[in-house]
């Protein structure tokens, strides 16, 4: 976990951003940025969460990553080499070594295939040949995820949801990947098996020793999950830290409204349920200065006009709020906020 | 005790003994009971399988093709109203209104929000002419929507989706109805947005004694939100009483395993997986529908259904729930019936 001082990050992002250009040539839409330079850097081993509302870019910089999608401006990093021109046989032994688990696995699978055999397509794709045989690697990944080979046989529709997203999940481990990016994988699922993922992914990753992002909406699974956590408002990172100090000490007020909306089986006495106002803006129109200054109790003139940087608030963590540093970071409460 | 809350003024949603089962014969709700009081929230929990919503549509009339009811009945202030139809049935819908899950699905994308509201309020005869579109307005301004003259305007795909479940309970609300039945209202939805939701359906539970049936998965909303629960597990109520009683001390195997599974905000251990899949059953219901993901079940379990015990307001229908947890060695089988006998009795 703690790399030396000269080796780079696996993933790093920098000045990543995602510009849509809405319509055709002549139409008066305006560009949606849907990131907008974005920093951020993962170490080998390490599970960073993103979170952040629907719509705030946060799948978008997930696909652009692993590559998926191409960046309009900055660029991302695998251990130092930037995934931008790169030729293409690189860029496929790459891809390799980066996988996406997706939230909905009915959509993922191949419903006409048996998912032994989905399982390990990777391999040929990748033209890994086990040293065994196709079996054996069905074996041993269904065993790794916890199903029973005798599943192999069958097809997506006969599986449970839980089962499926096993499926999933045992496909993108085919290629023993440095880097997996897990896109809401527990949302679709009942609460008793979603700690069963919960636990799956925490095991497998402590096993193997994989990095990964785990894109959420969900604070509280994401508590569960991750060492670190990045909270995303409208394209931008607005918050950045371990996830036990930032779920605990929230330094951006949006942090703060998100810890306070989750719904609690004990909430401490004068810890009420906190109303943000109004929803979040479209990133068509990004409001001026900091983005999220029309739903901010704390803002003030300088909050409309210039943007925040993320900047260091203490030890491992960052905010971009012009007032965070001044603010003691606190538990969020009511008052702090507009009712 | 039903009688004597109907005298102060108290109106109730009940069913009784509930039993939904599909065509060809598997049943999927077993004998509910639940019953909602109007100005209160009772949260109905249960996982996919669990006839949750199953439960919801039978008590709105609106049971899906090919699900049938054996037996059971659905009460509107102590009146049967199960398999009401043209005008009674119409009446049954002017007092209880539903929002479901998906809001956006649930609006016609050709419509506007005022051509929708309009529809809602003439149907119910509840506004008519022109007084409709003040009645529009007046209903959006009343769920959080001020800029009601924008929205009436827009069509579904203009709206967020905090916005259309707004219009949906404006909509359900135009019946002026004594009961709201909302399935998953806010699990489409982002937290800050189910925050908001959340405290409208409190308001107009305050304000205006809406009794509402709230189904839901999450039981952070249960505590936060509910006076009673009623847990259910494969179409069978596991686990009745005060929501605070039985999230603090859950006497059910099922509801405690429930409660681990959820992760907490600022809990430090990780949440416990329950080990297999609700769809996990025993052949022909022959047992307690938990039994094979119990981690406390005994022989008993799998060959014979518990009985719903009921003590201080509370019951729970398990074979061992009365015998300590933590000391698995003093069970005694044998003595169960007596035990549940025992304490069916109670008052």
């Amino acid at each position: 976990m703690s790399p030396s001082l000269e080796a780079p990050p696996l993933v790093q992002a920098l000045g990543l951003s995602r510009i849509y250009s809405a319509g055709g040539w002549f139409s008066a839409a305006p560009p949606v940025a849907a990131v907008g330079k974005v920093d951020l850097a993962v170490e080998r081993g390490e599970m960073l969460a993103i979170v952040g509302e629907s719509g705030c870019g946060k799948s978008t910089l997930g696909r652009l990553l692993l590559g998926l999608e191409p960046a309009s401006a900055g660029e991302v990093r695998f251990e130092g080499r930037s995934l931008q021109g790169l030729p293409a046989r690189e860029q496929r032994a790459l891809r390799a070594r980066m996988q996406l688990v997706f939230q909905n696995p009915m959509a993922a699978l191949d419903p006409r295939l048996p998912v032994g055999a989905q399982v390990v397509e990777p391999l040929t794709i990748h033209r890994m040949p086990e040293a065994g045989s196709d079996r054996l690697a069905v074996e041993q990944l269904f065993a790794a995820v916890g199903l029973s080979a005798e599943l192999a046989g069958r097809f997506p529709h006969q599986l449970s949801g839980g089962q499926r997203q096993r499926v999933v999940i045992a496909r993108a481990l085919a290629t023993e990947p440095d880097f997996v990016v897990f896109d809401e994988p527990v949302s679709a699922l009942d609460v008793s098996v979603q700690a069963q993922i919960i636990a799956l992914i925490r095991g497998l990753q402590r096993e193997r020793g994989f990095a990964g992002i785990f894109i959420s909406h969900d604070l509280r699974v994401v508590r569960h999950i991750a060492d670190r956590v990045a909270v995303m408002y409208l394209g931008r990172i607005v918050e950045e830290g371990p996830v036990a100090s930032v779920l605990a000490t929230p330094a951006h007020p949006y942090t703060q409204a998100l810890v306070a909306s989750v719904p609690r089986l004990k909430r401490a006495a004068g810890q009420a349920r906190l109303r943000l106002e109004g929803d979040p803006p479209s990133a068509s129109t990004i409001p001026t200065g900091c983005a999220f200054h029309p739903r901010c109790a704390a803002a003030q003139t300088i909050c409309r006009s210039e943007r925040p940087a993320l900047s260091a608030t203490a030890p491992e963590r960052s905010s971009a709020c012009h007032f965070s540093a001044t603010r003691e970071p606190a538990a969020p409460s009511l008052e702090s906020m507009r009712l | 005790m039903a009688g004597s809350e109907r005298q102060r003024g108290v109106s109730l949603l009940e069913a009784r003994g509930l039993t939904l089962a599909s065509r060809s014969g598997e049943v999927l709700v077993d004998g509910v009971d639940l019953t909602v009081r109007s100005g209160e929230i009772l949260a109905l929990v249960g996982e996919s399988g669990s006839g949750k919503s199953l439960t919801a549509l039978a008590l709105l009339g609106l049971l899906p093709e090919g699900i049938v009811r054996l037996e059971g009945q659905v009460l509107l202030d102590g009146v049967e109203v199960t398999g009401l139809s043209g005008r009674h049935a119409a009446l049954r819908g002017r007092c209880i209104a539903s929002i479901f899950q998906d809001p956006q699905a649930s609006l016609d994308p050709r419509w506007t929000v005022g051509r929708y509201l309009g529809a809602q309020f003439r149907r119910h005869g509840t506004a008519a002419g022109r007084a409709v579109a003040q009645a529009s307005a007046e209903m959006l301004a009343r769920v959080g929507l001020a800029d009601s003259r924008r929205i009436l305007r827009a069509y579904p795909h203009e709206l967020s989706g905090g916005m259309a479940q707004r219009v949906m309970i404006a909509g359900a609300l135009a019946a002026d109805p004594r009961f709201l039945v909302a399935d998953e209202p806010t699990t489409a939805l982002d937290v800050t947005t189910q925050s908001q939701i959340l405290d409208l359906l409190e308001e107009l539970q305050a304000e205006s004694g809406l009794g509402i049936l709230l189904i839901t998965h999450d039981l952070g909303i249960v505590a936060e939100m509910a006076r009673r629960v009623v847990v259910l597990y494969g179409g069978k109520v596991m686990e009745t009483g005060a929501a605070d009683a039985v999230l603090a001390a859950p006497r059910h195997p099922y509801t405690r395993a429930l409660l681990a599974s959820m992760p907490d905000i600022e809990a430090l251990q990780p949440p416990r997986p329950i080990p297999g899949t609700p769809g996990d059953r025993l052949p022909a219901a022959s047992g307690c529908p938990f039994q094979p993901r119990c981690g406390e079940a005994i022989g008993d379990c799998a060959v014979r259904p518990p009985v719903l015990a009921r003590h201080d307001g509370r019951s729970w229908a398990c074979h061992r729930t009365e015998l300590p947890p933590t000391q698995p060695e003093l069970r005694r089988p044998h003595q169960q019936p007596i035990r549940e006998r025992a304490l069916v009795s109670l008052p």
